[in-house]
């Protein structure tokens, strides 16, 4: 359709969302369509908050006079827990990612994010793990030992009840959320931006995500590992952090503090990336160097690695590797303070409207500034030393975490809130809010860091009178009902706008991004046909592009396919490089989380019978997932295409999976270095590290089945080389041979870790070699799966040379896991000897 | 080597310097653990030295590889012709440009980074 009739555009509109559109009822939990499912991560994020925010005023309240007993000092410690644990975990990074999740394919440009099916996936997996969590609270059974959970406090020896299973189960399931969201919003990003927009031209929030998403990549897997060693210790006494027995509990704390300093940054991120898309619109002019923000970006992603130690100053770490860490902290704040002089600019060279998201915007960029410069002061270590573990740490990271994540995400609230149900605020109530929430908060941490410096520690369930703490303590906890005050107020305002909002026009800020350009509320499908832009301001520089849109003037204009689908552009240059299509909805990731959840349930209960049955469902149900594809008749079994667009990528040897599957690996391999990092750590610092005098596992049993698995790599490297020149003669044979081939190696590998001389539950360097074996094992197997499902597809034709690109994606994982092997081999092996040599 | 223009130099720069961190880091635990100085050697030693060598080569490099991109970008804006059109649209580079302009900043801030972090060397005891 190319036309200007109202009536041609709404038939046309018609038929797109008889492909698009969602489904009521029961059948809306199979929904996928991305602008849902970040919608639902953004409600149930906000009803985690507001469990996280009346579990802070029970903090302030039993703390508002000496000697209160409104609490026990055990429920007290499952408050403070749980407050921050559902804070972190539960409300801010899924808030954050429910965020991008909604606007990435909005601002770039495209129809959907690229792994629908993940995003349902992941948003189910939260959900889930939020609520198995969080019923430990009702059950007063909830993780009491602080929400970095340090051994051997969190220990079965000091904790020998359920709760530190609930937060190592949970927060491991709420993460694959995390990971599964990283994962896909980098490969849209890098892959889906509409036609011509390079990257030079895109909005800064899509940066700031990027980097953002690429940091849970690499930051999420050390907690995931680090919990799953901490249940493996609690569940099955494998003793990788007890003292006497090899482990070192110190290793906890790098493994959490390897994500936790991250996480801070992870969070920031999006946040400065909604005050640097905000600013320039109340400015209505573009951002003061663009290019200064990105370098800015790509810094903080990389320098926020190597603080992680500042957390540990007072464990015992020698005073130059502290300096390492100190002048590392102090840099970090280098590329922020490059980002706050751009929106100072920015600023100044406009001329600033305040409107509600301006508020937010400009008392983020106070409260933010006052945190960071209180973190400068902490990454001094001698100073460090004075106020650990004090209030005033308490109050310098709620300064950086509300302000620098909560003021701008109100502020992206207030901004998106006509995109979300095509009403505007009232600017009234959004007022009153905002300053009740400004002062409230204002009072309750700036006299907090007066507490700290004047002793008094956190996570004391109360203290005795004239200890010069009770007047602070009682002004902070009037001003955390201030700012309660507040949130009911923005509450308030945000659901009565739904009912009594007045109409939002079309881009109602006068916005320059291409989100603007949707309907309001926008539909299923974001845009009829997806713009050309080489602009960083595409509707300032054309402001109807939004009409000739919806009337069909530009790319992917057919429907009748009956295909979801998107562009496929090259990373660099926005170039189309084919058309990728999208599955529709499915119940298959409803229910894999659901047998993903009971599993969860299963291990806490200690139903282990159960649990491996629960697994076995939730992996058919993911093996299902992935057989309906490429040519599969519920993905895309007609390839046919407009003549002149290029093709779908099934049939191409690129596309988004391949993509995915290398973004996974990075995610993967940043997990398999942090226990290559846990086994050289207690190798060279554990005070009662164990070597055996004879190597636990057979050497040249575990060289033959390297052999074997190194064989089948080259022979698919050779498969997908003759597919890459369109031969596909004999390809199934081929890759029944590989499937047999990975198949005795695994035999081998497993029979080599039956029969070694481990014993995981006396030493912690058996415990590490028989998680490494596993973790062999576990890709071994995954890989003969992979490719015994590529032979079954070859027969049904789903692959060859018409649809060639699976086998590509498949051959990815061959090369990670062969790489893994001769990995492992060399640090259980070759080291060992090597060292003893030496 | 690797061409200004390729994307890997967006982050090349920094992962140099996390490379270093890492180095820096371990090569100081696992001394310390193995080989450590007596602390009577003050910040003198083979520990402090060495990383220091390992400091200063690396910052060289990565300020090489910035001089390298800034030369770039010299040659390009004496060939640009003068664009009359003052739209913001109109002064964003084109894709290779923009990323070397970012890689170089990316490098001189790597470089910043590393030496910054190399600093404590001269100073402070290892070991202790």
């Amino acid at each position: 359709m190319n036309s200007n009739d109202p009536q041609a555009a709404e038939d046309f509109h018609h038929q797109f969302d008889k492909v698009w559109g969602n489904p009521r009822g029961l059948l809306a939990l199979t929904i996928v369509n991305h602008t849902t499912i970040g919608l639902r991560f953004l409600i149930t994020g906000g009803v985690f908050f507001l469990i996280g925010g009346l579990l802070a005023m029970l903090i302030r309240t039993q703390l508002a006079l000496p000697g209160h007993d409104l609490l026990t000092p055990e429920i007290y410690n499952q408050v403070f827990t749980m407050h921050g644990t559902i804070m972190m975990f539960l409300f801010a990074v899924p808030v954050m990612e429910g965020f991008a999740i909604y606007l990435i394919p909005k601002m770039i440009g495209a129809r959907d994010l690229v792994f629908p099916r993940l995003s349902a996936f992941g948003y189910w997996c939260y959900l889930f793990g939020g609520i198995i969590l969080t019923s430990s609270l009702v059950m007063e059974i909830a993780p009491a030992a602080g929400w970095f959970m340090y051994t051997p406090l969190s220990s079965a020896v000091y904790a020998p009840g359920p709760g530190s299973d609930f937060w190592l189960l949970g927060i491991t399931f709420v993460e694959i959320s995390a990971v599964s969201a990283g994962v896909e919003l980098v490969v849209s990003i890098m892959r889906t931006r509409t036609k011509s927009m390079g990257l030079q031209h895109m909005p800064l929030f899509v940066w700031y995500i990027l980097a953002m998403a690429l940091m849970i990549v690499f930051g999420f897997p050390p907690l995931i590992l680090g919990s799953i060693l901490l249940e493996l210790e609690r569940a099955a006494g494998m003793p990788f952090f007890d003292v006497a027995r090899g482990g070192d509990p110190i290793l906890w704390q790098h493994l959490f503090w390897l994500f936790g300093h991250p996480e801070v940054y992870i969070l920031f991120l999006p946040a400065a990336g909604m005050i640097s898309t905000i600013l320039p619109v109340f400015c209505q002019r573009p951002i003061a160097g663009y290019r200064w923000v990105v370098m800015a970006i790509i810094t903080t992603g990389f320098i926020s690695f190597g603080l992680w130690v500042h957390h540990m100053f007072t464990v015992g770490i020698p005073h130059l590797a502290q300096a390492f860490f100190s002048a590392a902290s102090m840099m970090v704040a280098i590329p922020t303070a490059i980002q706050v002089f751009a929106w100072i600019a920015t600023l100044w060279n406009g001329r600033p409207v305040y409107e509600p998201p301006m508020l937010w915007a400009l008392g983020f960029l106070f409260i933010f500034v006052a945190g960071g410069l209180t973190g400068v002061m902490l990454a001094l270590v001698p100073f460090d030393w004075q106020v650990h573990d004090t209030h005033f740490v308490v109050a310098h990271f709620h300064f950086v975490l509300v302000g620098g994540m909560f003021f701008p995400l109100m502020a992206g609230i207030y901004y998106w809130l006509p995109h979300f149900s095509g009403r505007m605020p009232n600017r009234s109530l959004a007022r009153w809010g905002f300053w009740l929430i400004f002062i409230g908060f204002n009072v309750t941490f700036i006299i907090m860091h007066v507490t700290g410096l004047l002793g008094m520690p956190r996570r004391i369930y109360t203290y005795e009178a004239n200890l010069g703490w009770d007047i602070p303590n009682m002004i902070s906890s009037v001003g955390s009902f201030i700012m309660a005050a507040g949130v009911a107020t923005c509450l308030l305002d945000i659901i009565l706008h739904f009912r009594f909002g007045e109409r939002a026009k079309r881009n109602p800020w006068n916005a320059d991004t291409l989100d603007w350009s949707t309907s309001l509320p926008p539909s299923a499908y974001n845009f009829a046909t997806l713009p050309e832009c080489s602009s960083r301001h595409p509707l300032w520089d054309n402001p109807d592009l939004q009409t000739t849109i919806e009337h069909g003037h530009h790319g992917l204009a057919t429907i009748d396919h009956g295909r979801r689908e998107t562009w496929g552009t090259d990373p660099l240059t926005g170039k189309v490089r084919e058309i990728i299509h999208l599955p529709g909805n499915s119940w298959l990731p409803f229910f894999a989380a659901l047998a993903t959840a009971g599993l969860c349930i299963c291990l806490l209960s200690k139903f282990y019978t159960v649990a491996i049955i629960m697994a076995l469902t939730s992996t058919a149900f993911l093996l299902r997932w992935s057989w309906e594809n490429g040519a599969h008749p519920r993905a895309a079994p007609n390839a046919q295409v407009v003549e002149g667009d290029p093709p779908l990528h099934s049939r191409t040897h690129d596309g988004p999976g391949l993509w995915g599957m290398k973004v996974t690996l990075l995610a993967n391999g940043s997990l398999f270095l942090s226990l290559l990092f846990g086994w050289l750590y207690l190798w060279t610092v554990a005070p009662n590290w164990q070597v055996p005098d004879h190597p636990p596992v057979h050497w040249l049993g575990l060289l033959s089945s390297g052999g074997l698995l190194t064989a089948s790599l080259f022979w698919f490297n050779r498969v997908i080389k003759r597919l890459r020149r369109d031969i596909a003669t004999h390809l199934q044979p081929h890759l029944w041979g590989i499937s047999g081939l990975g198949f005795t190696h695994l035999v081998i590998l497993v029979g080599v870790w039956l029969s070694s001389n481990l014993a995981p539950q006396d030493t912690a360097h058996d415990a590490v070699i028989t998680v490494m074996l596993l973790y062999q094992i576990l890709h071994s197997a995954l890989a003969v799966i992979m490719t015994v499902l590529q032979a079954l597809r070859m027969g049904r034709n789903y692959v060859g040379i018409h649809a060639p690109y699976e086998p590509n994606v498949v051959q990815r994982w061959w090369v990670y896991t062969t790489g893994t092997f001769w990995l492992i081999y060399a640090v259980v092996i070759l080291l060992p000897n090597m060292w003893n040599l030496a | 080597m690797l061409s200004p223009f390729h994307p890997l130099q967006l982050t090349l720069g920094l992962v140099i310097w996390a490379l270093y961190f890492v180095a820096l880091y371990a090569g100081l635990s696992i001394s310390c653990q193995h080989f450590a100085p007596p602390e009577q050697s003050g910040a003198f030693n083979w520990v402090n030295i060495a990383l220091l060598l390992l400091t200063f080569a690396v910052t060289l490099g990565l300020l090489f590889q910035a001089r390298r991109g800034w030369h770039i970008i010299k040659l390009t804006k004496k060939t640009r012709p003068a664009t009359p059109d003052h739209k913001q649209s109109a002064s964003v580079p084109s894709t290779p440009q923009f990323i070397n302009y970012v890689a170089v900043s990316v490098y001189v801030v790597a470089a910043m980074a590393t030496l910054i972090n190399g600093l404590p060397l001269v100073l402070l005891v290892p070991c202790i």
